[in-house]
């Protein structure tokens, strides 16, 4: 052989650059992960026995002459996210990819997908890291399976697999409304997952035409109106908390008690808000925590308001 | 349960391919004669072998090597087999398989200058992975002679072998 040949130097130097390209990524992952799904066939024991097989086999051989290749499936997404489609992919065994989109950070996860509908994103499936910038007005909105997760401005990271999932929360304070329209705070440290866990169910009485207001339409219609001042008087509440003008929404949360038409679980939530905005104001709250584990019992935030009532106590 | 050990052990790989894709990739490549296919095949073909070893395995620092010796052993036993089945084609008078056209495989990287990774396609499967091993991986004769499964002795006979037939006996002493 006389052909000038590269230097083993430079063929190593070469060689170790090399890498998969990012389709050669996605698509050996997606054979390995449709294999592993199928769980590998043992080696193959027919080698040995080959040779030996004689004239006879040399006939199947010539048949299956060229090797034969698993046939690579199809590409199911490429690694490059753009901001601007409505929905935005990270196909699995690509890296995970980071959108800006209206000046928020949206982190991607491989296996994640991500549509935008026009009021916020929806997390499809995969997992997405979102830094929130504040917002003055109304909030950043994420939607997935079991409800949507509202936010002012915060760092916060959603899991959304074959309808389960959870939201951790890195900075600040968010607020998860679940498909039902009940609300719950989910703090800096904290992660919320849904669905909620299965409790055996009450047997509730029925409510009677007379309970409900004489018809069943008269009893909806306030009852729907009261679910929609509650939300506006909430998202209010989650501004000026992240605003930290925790006088305002003490002041807000008292005048939405004294209006009366809540239920006791709301009274029982505006309460336990009222006494977090007190706190956080500087005012004193030891009264307020007093009357309030008097009127609605511990049972609900239990260790929290142990503590605080402990510290109430001791001073 | 058990959907969620599959799940669990589905995750595991995924993580572990993503941490150590390009290294397998890049161990195959050096003995695939320029054939990225080929490379592809034999990653699969790794990562495979995690995915049935996934609860014997530590996941930590020591599954790279792991991973390269079982890369290593993957490429040598599919050059065999091609070899072995090369023969048998000779043997009943069919001429052996060229591979992959020519343009492919035998891509300069520089105009007249042969890339070495295709001119160690020409070679049998034991001579191409000692001497990928030897100039691509910076292993000693004695360590890559390990990694095939070849006593030193052997391994230098192959070494000689090999350098003749590339018509490079000056680099002999050069890795």
């Amino acid at each position: 052989m006389s052909d000038p040949v590269e230097t083993p130097e430079a063929a190593r130097t070469r060689l170790e650059t090399e890498a998969l390209t990012p389709n050669e990524r996605v698509r050996l992952w997606e054979r390995i992960e449709a294999s592993h799904v199928a769980r590998p066939r043992r080696r193959r024991a027919w080698i040995a026995g080959l040779a030996l097989a004689g004239a006879g086999l040399a006939v199947v051989l010539f048949a299956v002459r060229k090797e034969h290749r698993p046939e690579a499936p199809p590409f199911a997404s490429a690694c490059h996210v753009d901001p601007n489609q409505g929905e935005l992919r990270v196909g699995l065994g690509c890296e995970a990819q980071t959108v800006e989109v209206s000046g928020d950070e949206w982190l991607l996860r491989p296996g994640t997908a991500v549509v935008r509908l026009p009021d916020g994103p929806k997390v499809e499936e995969g997992g997405v890291r979102f830094r929130v910038r504040h917002r003055e007005k109304s909030p950043f909105r994420v939607r997935v399976s079991h409800g949507e997760v509202r936010v002012i401005g915060t760092v916060f990271t959603i899991e959304q697999h074959a309808g389960k999932g959870s939201v951790s929360v890195s900075e600040g304070v968010i607020e998860f409304v679940w498909n039902d329209g009940a609300r719950e705070r989910v703090a800096a440290g904290q992660t919320l997952h849904w669905p909620r866990p299965v409790e055996p169910t009450k047997a509730l009485p029925l409510p009677t035409a007379s309970a409900a207001g004489g018809t069943p339409d008269a009893g909806a219609r306030p009852a729907a109106s009261a679910a929609s001042d509650m939300d506006q008087v909430m998202e209010r509440l989650l501004q000026l908390r992240s605003q930290r003008r925790y006088a305002e929404a003490a002041s807000l949360l008292r005048k939405t008690m004294s209006a009366g038409g809540l239920s006791p679980v709301q009274q029982e939530r505006l309460s336990y808000e009222l006494g977090l905005a007190l706190e956080a104001s500087g005012g004193g709250a030891c009264a307020h925590w007093k009357n309030h584990a008097k009127r609605f019992g511990t049972k609900r935030h239990s260790a929290a308001l142990a503590k605080r009532l402990e510290r109430c106590e001791a001073e | 349960m058990s959907s969620s050990l599959e799940n669990e052990g589905r995750k595991v790989l995924e993580a572990a391919y993503r941490l150590h894709a390009d290294y397998v990739f890049r161990v195959c490549i050096k003995f695939a004669a320029g054939d990225r296919e080929w490379a592809l095949d034999r990653a699969h073909d790794v990562f495979m072998l995690l995915s049935a070893n996934l609860k014997t395995l530590r996941l930590d620092e020591t599954l790279r090597p792991w991973l390269r010796q079982v890369a290593i052993n993957e490429c040598l036993m599919d050059l065999r087999r091609r070899d072995r089945r090369q023969k048998l084609l000779a043997l009943f008078g069919r001429a052996p398989d060229p591979g992959p056209p020519a343009p492919e495989r035998e891509v300069a990287v520089r105009r007249d200058v042969l890339a070495l990774d295709r001119a160690l396609g020409r070679l049998p499967a034991k001579q191409r992975m000692l001497l990928g091993l030897m100039y691509f991986e910076g292993e000693t004769l004695t360590d890559a002679a390990s990694a095939i499964g070849v006593s030193k002795g052997q391994a230098s006979k192959l070494h000689k072998s090999a350098l003749e037939t590339l018509g490079r006996k000056g680099w002999e002493s050069d890795p």
